[in-house]
This record gives C-alpha cells, structure tokens and sequence, in this order.
C-alpha cells in the first residue's frame, strides 16, 4: 500500500514527438496528493501536449506516466477510472441536457444507480447547476458549460484532475468560481494539474508552478515565490523567457 | 464483459437522446426518406395511362375490336391506322409508344415500339406480348405462341423497383446517422470526451453502430409505412426476412462508413466522399444498369463493392420469387466485420498519434 503523501501523479523523462519535433523532452515531475500544480509557458511550449499525455489521449514517445501506482496508456481503462478531465479538447457532448451529460459520466466510470443519483444531485449542488439541469449542454454560456465539464469531470471521485486552460475566455466572477472549486477540490485530497496563461491565476493558486519552454521544463517556482498578485511571479516568468533564444 | 455493456447501452442511449433533443432531425429525415421513396418510385415505376397510345393497323374488323377492347382494358389510348406506313411515320414522330400490324387472319403480328423509354417498353411489351398470344390462339394451331419470363406485372414492377431504392435510402440514412455524427463528434472534439473515461474503443464503437442503426430503421420504416398508402409501395413478400436483411445492410455500411468517417474526420470531404460513393455504388450495384448486361471489368468491380449483394439480396425478400443467396449474406457480414475490425484500430490510432 502507498504512503499516504506519496505522488499521484508521476511523470518520469517524459517525451513526445511529432515528426521530427520533439514537443515535449525528458520532463519529470511528481505531484502529491491535495496539491495544485500550475504549468506555465509560451503558446506551443508543450503544455497541452503534456496534459494529453497524462491524460491518456497521447501514448508518449518516451518516457511514462503513473496515476496512482497505475501506467497511464490510451488502453489503460484503469488509470482512466481514476482521473478527471476538463479540456477544450473534450467539451461534454452538447447535445444532451446537463443531467443526462453528468449521468453519461457517471455511468461511464462506473457509478450506478442510488448512487449515480447521488453524484448527480451532488455536483449539481456543488457546481451550482440545478438551475440548468434540463438545459441543453451546448446553449449555456462558456462559464457554465465550464462548470459542467468540471461536474462531469469529478462526478466518480477521481484523484487526480486535469484542467487544460479552465479559465480562458471567463469573466472574472466566474474565473473567481471556478478558482473556488479547484481550491476545495485540492482540499479535499484531490491533486490537481492545470495549465494556464493567466500568472496572476497561477500564483493565487498553485502550490507550485513549473515553467516549459519549447517542450522543457525550464523553471519550478516554490511557494514562497508567490505573493498572491503574481507579480513576482510574472518577473521570474519574463527572465526565464527572456533567456530563451528566440523562435526561427 | 459487463461493464462494456454498461458502457455500450449508456452511449447508445446518450447518442440516441442527443439525435431525440433536436425533433427538426426526425422530421427531416423522416421527410426525406418519404420523399425519396415517393418520387423515386414515381420516376421509376411506370403506370400505363390513356396518355400512352398505341396505333394498331388490321383489315380484320373482328380482330381490330379485339385488339382494342383488350388494350383499352389496360388503360391505353387506341389509334387505328388505314396504312401500316402512316402508323410508322406517327410511332417515329414520337406520337405513339407502340405500333402493332396485324395480318388479316392474325398469320403475322409485327409489334415495333418508340424504343425512347426501356422501362415503358418493358411494361408495353407485357401487354403487347399477352395480346399477341391470346392472338395467334384463336386464329389456329399452327400459330399457336408461347411466352414465358414475362411476369412482371405492374405490381411486381413496383415491387421490382421499390426493391433497387430500398438499398440505397438506408445507406442514405446510415451515413448521416453513422458517418456524419462521427465526423461531427471528430470536428467538435466531443469524441475526446469520451476516449478519457474508462469506455473502451470497442463500446463507443458498438455504441455508435447500434444508435445510428436505430435510429435509422426507426426512420426507414415510419418512411416506408407512410409511404404505403401514399405511393402504392409493396408488402414485402417476406417481411421478417426484410426486416432482418435492412439491419443486415445497415449495420454493414454503417460500420465502413463509420471508418471512412474516422480516417477522413471533416466534415466536408466526407460529405463529398459520401455523395460520390453512393452514387458510384448505385450504378455498380445493377440499380440502374443490370448485372446481366454489364461489360466484364464492371461486372468485376461491381462484384467487389456491398452494393451488388445488397440489391440482389433485397430483391429476393421483396419479389420472394428467389431465395437470398447465402454468399450474398456472408459478403454483407464480411463487410462490416471487417469496416468494424478497422473503424476500431483508427480510433486507436487516433488516439495514440493525436
């Protein structure tokens, strides 16, 4: 049995090519359990390329990905049963009502009856969505299908939860929002990874924030470095960037 | 074993919902198969009226009212003519569709027809044909005719006809409700929502197979039942053996259409793809153009598409004058097996290579 603080979420040399490309490079990381790692970089540094590799859409060239003890793979069911997504990549399917898009979730992962019922009433309660529960997923706005997606992403109890870009294109009330979730989500033990553009977000956030920069991990910045505004933070990010060679 | 059946059901039922949310889906395709059944039978199927006239040429009184009576009966306009040239001359100006010149003791009956429409030749010359014979019995033994391979009666013509449609109204269907959802669910990104849970490959492909093909059979058969009483369309001669033959062809196109579907992933080269193969498959399948009469090298590409097995198939439970080929069958199954085998190692795929 794992210790009670050891990793969820290992990523070992990890690599990923595309063609001649190599996307993503020798990236090693180890989240433990309850924590909020952010991942920061320039658009095409590799994050998405990272977060689908965790998340199982993406067999990585080199390297691995361990969920919980388990090898992550596309044909791995066992390490998808233990994580949670939400990505532009894998909106819910919009023409199902939010209630049916949450009960496809959950009998997916395999909750069923009394206690899909029970899921269901929960997230809609936590998520705020029992306004919209008869609603069509594709007619809400971008704040609440967000919503949705994260509903539907937690709905089994995951232990893990990636998030890829959550906030873009929100308000900030319901940037605020989901921020709450993810904050009461990573207290109650769940590790959460999730890439962004905001620093400001990355720094109220994260427990901490790793830099990539042309598919590496070029900087991990601790707690201490963040002061809540993200301006320390913003300044680490610009020296970082700053010292890259510029793109051809 | 029976978490994939959870998963099969769950995902067939979400798709079913998803297509259930938006009724103007129903409604048009629904529309589209009546209209499809309706005018395509109309345009195929040929009704003899009193606007086909026929110019008959005799000297014989008593045979000449004979003739006249009888293709009357048949609902044709009758035109006697005092010199067989002058019948000739009207059948090559286009006013009739048949010319008939019948010796004076019925020793000779010479039928020409306008050639301008195969399809109404074939059902004049059924009419024709039976005249002649009842013909050439009553004026003596020694003119006794035989006629045999000529039973298409109209409604067997309908029925004939009805079943080369049939085919390619549920390939219709299942491409849109197969292929098209698909491609739509690749565009939208909806289908990586499904690869990160723990459903495997297989159920979000039994899942889409099962949906696309209910949906479509709810829509064919609400299709053809309306269209029954509408435009005069046949009972099967076997319906149950129909029945099973239409979700035999359906699930078989639908799981190579469903592979097409995922190789090619946009929308419209799929829609171009789909539209240029049903109609290179119309052809090939002997739905305008007969097996019989096709040159070799057709007849061999012909054989290496579903479409030939699918009509030939389809005939024999509609007309029930042949039994269904086995092979035809087996090819059928073949098809799908191996669109199904494929369609699942590009989901696979796409998965592994993004």
């Amino acid at each position: 049995m794992a210790a009670p603080d050891a990793p969820v979420l290992q990523m070992h040399r990890l690599g990923k090519r595309f063609g001649a490309f190599w996307a993503v490079r020798n990236i090693s990381l180890a989240l433990q359990p309850g924590t909020i790692t952010g991942l920061l970089g320039p658009n095409g540094a590799g994050k998405t390329t990272l977060i689908r590799m965790c998340a199982g859409l993406l067999r990585p060239d080199e390297g691995c990905v361990t969920i919980a003890g388990e090898e992550q793979a596309p044909d791995n069911l066992r390490a998808h049963a233990r994580l949670g997504v939400v990505s532009t990549d894998a909106p819910p399917m919009g023409e199902l009502t939010v209630a049916q898009a949450l009960r496809l979730q959950g009998t997916l992962h395999g909750v069923h009856g009394a206690a899909l019922q029970t899921a269901c009433r929960m997230a809609a309660e936590d998520y705020c969505l029992n306004d919209v529960l008869g609603r069509r997923v594709r007619v809400l706005s971008t704040g609440m299908r967000q919503r949705v997606a994260i509903a539907c992403a937690m709905l089994h109890g995951p232990r893990v939860l990636l998030l890829d870009e959550p906030t873009v294109g929100l308000d900030p009330d319901v940037r605020a929002h989901i921020w709450e979730c993810i904050r009461t989500l990573a207290q109650r033990g769940v590790t959460v990874l999730f890439t962004t553009h905001y620093l400001e977000e990355a720094a109220r956030l994260c427990s901490i924030a790793h830099l990539i920069i042309r598919g590496a991990l070029a900087m991990s910045i601790a707690p201490a470095a963040m002061d809540g505004s993200g301006a320390r933070l913003e300044r680490a990010y610009r020296d970082a960037v700053q010292q890259e060679p510029a793109p051809c | 074993m029976l978490a994939f059946l959870r998963h099969s059901a769950a995902l067939t039922r979400a798709y079913i919902c998803a297509w259930c949310v938006t009724p103007h889906h129903a409604v048009l395709s629904i529309a589209g198969a009546i209209a499809y059944l309706a005018v395509m039978n109309q345009s195929f199927v040929v009704t003899l009226t009193s606007r086909v006239a026929v110019g008959v040429h005799t000297k014989n009184v008593d045979i000449g009212r004979r003739v006249r009576e009888e293709l009357m009966s048949n609902g044709l306009s009758v035109v006697a003519y005092a010199a067989p040239s002058d019948g000739l001359h009207a059948l090559s100006n286009g006013a009739l569709a048949a010319f008939v010149d019948i010796g004076t003791n019925a020793d000779t009956v010479t039928v020409s027809f306008a050639g301008r429409n195969p399809l109404m030749d074939r059902e004049l010359a059924n009419v024709l044909f039976g005249m002649t014979a009842r013909l050439a019995e009553q004026s003596g033994s020694r003119y006794r005719l035989h006629i045999s391979g000529n039973s298409y009666t109209p409604d067997a013509m309908r029925a004939f006809v009805t079943a080369n449609l049939v085919p390619f109204l549920l390939l219709s269907l299942i491409i849109v409700n197969c292929g098209f959802v698909q491609v739509m669910a690749c565009e939208d990104r909806t289908l990586f929502s499904l690869l990160v849970t723990p459903a495997s490959r297989g159920a979000l492909l039994v899942a889409r197979l099962c949906s696309g093909t209910l949906v479509s059979l709810a829509v064919f058969v609400l299709g053809y039942c309306l269209c029954m009483p509408l435009v005069g369309l046949p009972t099967p001669a076997r319906p149950l053996a129909w029945l099973a033959l239409c979700i035999l062809q359906m699930l078989a196109n639908g799981a190579v259409y469903l592979c097409l579907a995922l190789l090619i992933r946009r929308y419209i080269p799929f829609a171009q793809f789909g539209l240029v193969s049903v109609t290179l498959l119309i052809f090939a399948g002997g739905g305008v153009t007969p097996f019989e009469v096709m040159p070799q090298w057709e007849r061999i590409f012909a054989s290496c598409t579903p479409a030939l097995y699918m009509i030939r198939s389809m005939r024999a439970v509609m007309l029930g004058t042949d039994a269904v080929r086995l092979n035809d069958l087996a090819v059928l199954a073949m098809w799908g097996i191996a669109g199904s085998v494929l369609a699942h190692q590009r989901l696979r795929s796409m998965v592994v290579s993004g």
